[in-house]
């Protein structure tokens, strides 16, 4: 009999886990709320990626007007033997490498230097700002000015320092060089205000205390500034090399990817597929290998912050 | 000889002057506060002396070398923060020794200095943790632990124990005291608090918009307070001030009440505005025939080891310590009285105080110019 | 810092390298479109224009139809703005408000949507807009552009529902409201500040945006406005003239935006980043 019944402690331990579920009718509130969230998520993410892994296996060339057929896994090895694909995934890989540190160092720099007192907070903050509400598209072909080897700035400035005119959408190694200063144009304005917020937040009596007690200005830098903007600059990592992995728009505008492949990225690759091509099958392979890097490189960067702590 | 000397200490930001002519000296192993309301430049000053804010004119001394133009780590002082300023990346042990790892001791010596500073503070098994794991206390001996490492000469206190709730806030008020006697250091504190200066400071400087009111031992500033400010500003319930004329040796009160003024009268032209100022511990509950303050009872809070009796006279709120026994109840006139040696008097224009005689005070009170 | 570094000399230089920095490329615009056609494809070049002349600003209205990319650009843009500010706003209040035992979980998944790579979404999403027949048109983009904006306008959202004290509502509540009355009627009319920033930054997204722009509205009586002026068809592969007119009238909305709602702005891409 006795085991039947519930104790009271029981039964008030129950209730109270009910209760920190909140009431009922803001349970049924915070589903209708989150719904749409959840809708839109299911639409524009989870239901295309399972197309996209779907697709991938098949030959889908909109061009032919044949129906897709089922190729199992031929777009990925036809995509391991492509050496346009090899091209473009090394041209994304570079441009990732040469512009998240150079971001983030650029960045820096110009976190610290905003962060000093200014009478006026305004203009600098303008500074910062202008080159991130830029579209991407625009700075590409602002730099493609920039660059142009017989009317652009550039190389009127190299010229009055006695350097030598390139010619710089010509060769892939300055065209290369162009759009990575490009990148990093933009992208270290984005960096330079996660790092000032960061900054901000360090409190002055930490540098007066590190006065105080005998550290020098470049000690207090690596002793304090540093370690305390380390959560600012994780993040800034992630995004940066989420993007730099993506990179289109700049290139795209500036060389088309040319000359000839030289500087085409995998997003142009997969773009150029899908679009210009209408080979569905193939491009969602190309995307499928983009996905698996991306998430790789999510991963990596998860399990070092996770050793972090 | 860890001592300091201002000497004519001036800080203006601009066109704006807030420290405007500090002369002080600092003995050798001497606790001095300085104490005042918000603003008044007692921090500003702090910051002088430590090199954390640059000195607009005057002389700055520490030990003998003139240290105007050092930057604070050529000053051998060491600073307690008022939000502690702790290193929050760093552990409670990196924390403490990170002055001298600056300096460049060896790591043996180090260790021992933390040892040693830890256990005087008690922390001794939190040099593991991080600040963020510390309660406000605890963070605050962190603080002062790193301090007391770096052996300086001089030891700067910044309102350390404003953060702490009120508890908490004498038990380390009672701990530094205790700091200063087994340390024996020259330590220059700052706070608001008048409780903290008179039970921690050797001698006071009582501050205010950016000039020193009094300087005196924590005695001189509580029973012979140059100025109605300071009278005011320290003890707490606040003195009283009553308006009064006076008249044959007296001092009599607007409503009616007399307080005799003995020698004190003597250089008083008979009408002479005064204001005479009464603390509430010195009120008696009998009146007497020398000294006599009525008026209308409007709150009485009892405290248990006393009784506070607030009332008015005239317009003037007064406010009297008394036995705890004594409950008069709102609205019903009172007459307390009060002893006459106990008395201050203050002239009302310049708030100076008159002060009253003492034998032994006579050359010091002539020269005050009562 | 101490005091000793902070002189004016280093604030001056740091002024002018941020400055330059951050603004010598769009002033470098602006120059170009003022100057000929002449002028430009003159050696060795000018820095300041000999005779500014408005004459690519006229081109660039007359030559391409600038006007309809424009128009283009704002209706996608305040459309999926609205579109996201409706979804995050009310995502963000659940999250920030309703005790949800899953609230770190669900903010991790934003977040991880944020990390997304959009570009892998071309594909499908071109597919499914060609069967469906919503190429070349607003919808194709208005969809995505609302998924695009939407974790940073969550989480600005979150970030200043969770600085709305409680106890507003909870004094509505015990006044009589029920919760969605107190969500309408106190919290709705504070939130303007927050819902402005996230609407900002979900504007200057969709703005932005060129992939999917460039790859499902290419007719061009429906491109937006960093596509139409890429594709800008002239003599010569770049007509700069009339390029460098047409970008300074497309930046000029941007401007107005970050020159007014700088703070704006800047606290929202920071609650943004910093959450992350």
């Amino acid at each position: 009999m006795s085991e039947v019944m519930q104790s009271p402690a029981g039964i008030e331990s129950r209730r109270r886990d009910w209760a920190s579920l909140m009431d009922p009718s803001d349970r049924t509130l915070a589903i209708w709320l989150l719904a749409p969230t959840v809708v839109l998520l299911l639409l524009i993410i989870v239901y295309p990626v399972g197309r996209l892994v779907f697709t991938s296996f098949y030959n889908l060339s909109l061009t032919s007007g044949l129906p897709a057929q089922y190729v199992g896994f031929e777009n990925f090895e036809l995509m391991l033997e492509d050496p346009v694909f090899w091209d473009a995934l090394w041209n994304t890989v570079l441009i990732t490498i040469i512009t998240v540190p150079g971001a983030l160092l650029v960045g820096l720099g110009l976190a610290l230097l905003a962060n000093l007192p200014f009478r006026h907070r305004w203009p600098v903050r303008l500074a910062l700002l202008v080159p991130w509400a830029l579209p991407l598209a625009f700075v590409g072909l602002i730099f493609a000015w920039f660059f142009h080897s017989q009317y652009g700035v550039v190389n009127d400035v190299l010229a009055r320092f006695g350097g030598p005119r390139i010619i710089w959408f010509n060769s892939p190694q300055w065209a290369f060089t162009a759009i990575c200063l490009a990148i990093i144009w933009k992208t270290s304005s984005f960096v330079g205000l996660i790092l000032l917020a960061g900054l901000q937040t360090i409190p002055r009596s930490l540098y007066e205390a590190a006065d105080v007690d005998g550290a020098g200005r470049l000690r207090q830098f690596f002793e304090i500034t540093l370690p305390l903007l380390r959560p600012a600059i994780v993040v800034a990592l992630i995004f940066r090399t989420i993007t730099a992995l993506q990179t289109f728009d700049i290139p795209y505008t500036m060389t088309r990817g040319g000359p000839g492949t030289t500087t085409a990225t995998l997003a142009m690759y997969i773009h150029q597929n899908t679009v210009s091509f209408l080979d569905l099958g193939y491009g969602s392979a190309l995307a499928v290998a983009m996905f698996v890097l991306s998430m790789g490189v999510t991963v990596i960067y998860l399990r070092i912050m996770g050793r972090g702590h | 000889m860890a001592s300091v000397k201002l000497e004519g200490i001036r800080k203006s930001y601009g066109a704006v002057e807030v420290v405007k002519g500090i002369d002080l000296e600092v003995a050798d192993k001497e606790f001095v506060v300085l104490v005042g309301p918000s603003g008044c430049g007692k921090s500003t000053t702090l910051r002088m002396i430590a090199g954390l804010e640059s000195i607009t004119g005057g002389t700055l001394v520490i030990g003998d070398r003139k240290v105007n133009a050092l930057p604070p780590r050529e000053r051998d002082v060491a600073m307690v923060f008022q939000d502690y300023a702790l290193y929050p990346h760093k552990t409670v042990y990196e924390n403490m020794a990170f002055g001298l790892k600056v300096r460049n001791h060896p790591r043996e010596e180090i260790a021992s200095r933390v040892a040693q500073a830890a256990e005087t503070l008690g922390i001794g098994h939190l040099l593991d943790r991080k600040p963020s794991q510390l309660s406000g206390g605890q963070r605050q001996r962190v603080a002062m632990g790193r301090a007391i490492v770096r052996r300086p000469q001089i030891f700067l206190f910044d309102e350390p124990l404003s953060n702490l709730d009120a508890k908490l806030r004498g038990q380390v008020r009672t701990e530094i005291k205790k700091l200063h006697q087994d340390i024996s250091a020259t330590i220059i504190y700052v706070t608001h608090d008048q409780v903290e200066a008179m039970t921690l400071a050797d001698r006071i400087v009582v501050m205010r918009d950016g000039e020193i009111e009094q300087l005196g031992t924590p005695d001189e500033v509580y029973n012979e307070p140059a100025t109605m400010f300071v009278a005011n500003f320290i003890g707490a319930p606040a003195m009283n001030f009553l308006s009064a004329t006076v008249s044959g040796g007296h001092a009599r009160l607007a409503e009616g009440g007399r307080v005799s003024l003995g020698t004190l009268a003597d250089n008083l032209a008979e009408g002479t505005e005064v204001k005479v100022g009464i603390r509430p511990e010195h009120f008696l509950e009998k009146a007497k025939p020398d000294c006599a303050v009525t008026g209308i009872v409007q709150v009485v809070e009892p405290l248990g080891a006393d009784t506070l009796i607030h009332f008015a006279v005239g317009n003037e709120a007064m406010t009297a310590r008394v036995a705890p026994q004594t409950r008069p109840a709102p609205g019903t006139r009172l007459t307390l009285g009060c002893d006459p040696e106990r008395i201050h008097i203050f002239d009302p224009a310049s708030e100076r105080a008159l002060r009253r005689r003492r034998p032994e005070n006579r050359a010091a009170a002539i020269a005050v110019g009562a | 810092m101490a005091n000793l570094f902070t002189g004016m000399p280093l604030r001056l230089i740091a002024a002018a390298v941020l400055l330059v920095n951050g603004l010598f490329p769009v002033l470098w615009l602006v120059l170009t479109s003022l100057k000929s056609e002449t002028e430009l494809t003159r050696v060795p070049i000018t820095w300041l224009p000999d005779r500014a002349t408005i004459a690519n600003y006229v081109d660039a209205f007359s030559d391409q139809p600038l006007h309809i990319f424009l128009l283009n650009s704002f209706a996608v843009a305040i459309l999926s703005t609205i579109a996201t500010l409706l979804v995050s706003t009310f995502a963000a209040y659940a999250l920030a408000r309703l005790q949800l035992r899953f609230r770190a979980l669900i903010l991790s998944v934003i977040i991880a949507v944020s990390t997304f790579p959009l570009v892998t979404l071309l594909v499908p999403l071109f597919e499914t807009m060609r069967a469906l027949n919503l190429l070349n048109t607003y919808t194709a983009l208005v969809l995505p552009y609302t998924v695009l904006s939407l974790p940073v306008c969550t989480l600005v959202l979150v970030s200043f529902f969770d600085g709305i004290p409680r106890d507003l509502e909870n004094a509505a509540m015990v006044d009589g409201c029920t919760r969605l009355g107190a969500l309408f009627k106190i919290v709705v009319p504070l939130a303007g500040p927050g819902v402005f920033t996230a609407a900002i930054l979900a504007f200057v997204n969709a703005w932005d945006e060129f992939l999917l722009a460039l790859s499902f509205n290419a007719n061009p009586q429906i491109r937006t406005l960093p596509v139409g002026i890429t594709l800008y068809q002239g003599e010569f592969a770049f007509p700069w003239p009339v390029i460098s007119a047409a970008l300074v009238a497309g930046i000029v909305p941007l401007a107005i935006l970050i020159v007014i709602f700088q703070e704006r702005v800047v606290s929202g891409l920071t609650a943004g980043g910093m959450k992350g």
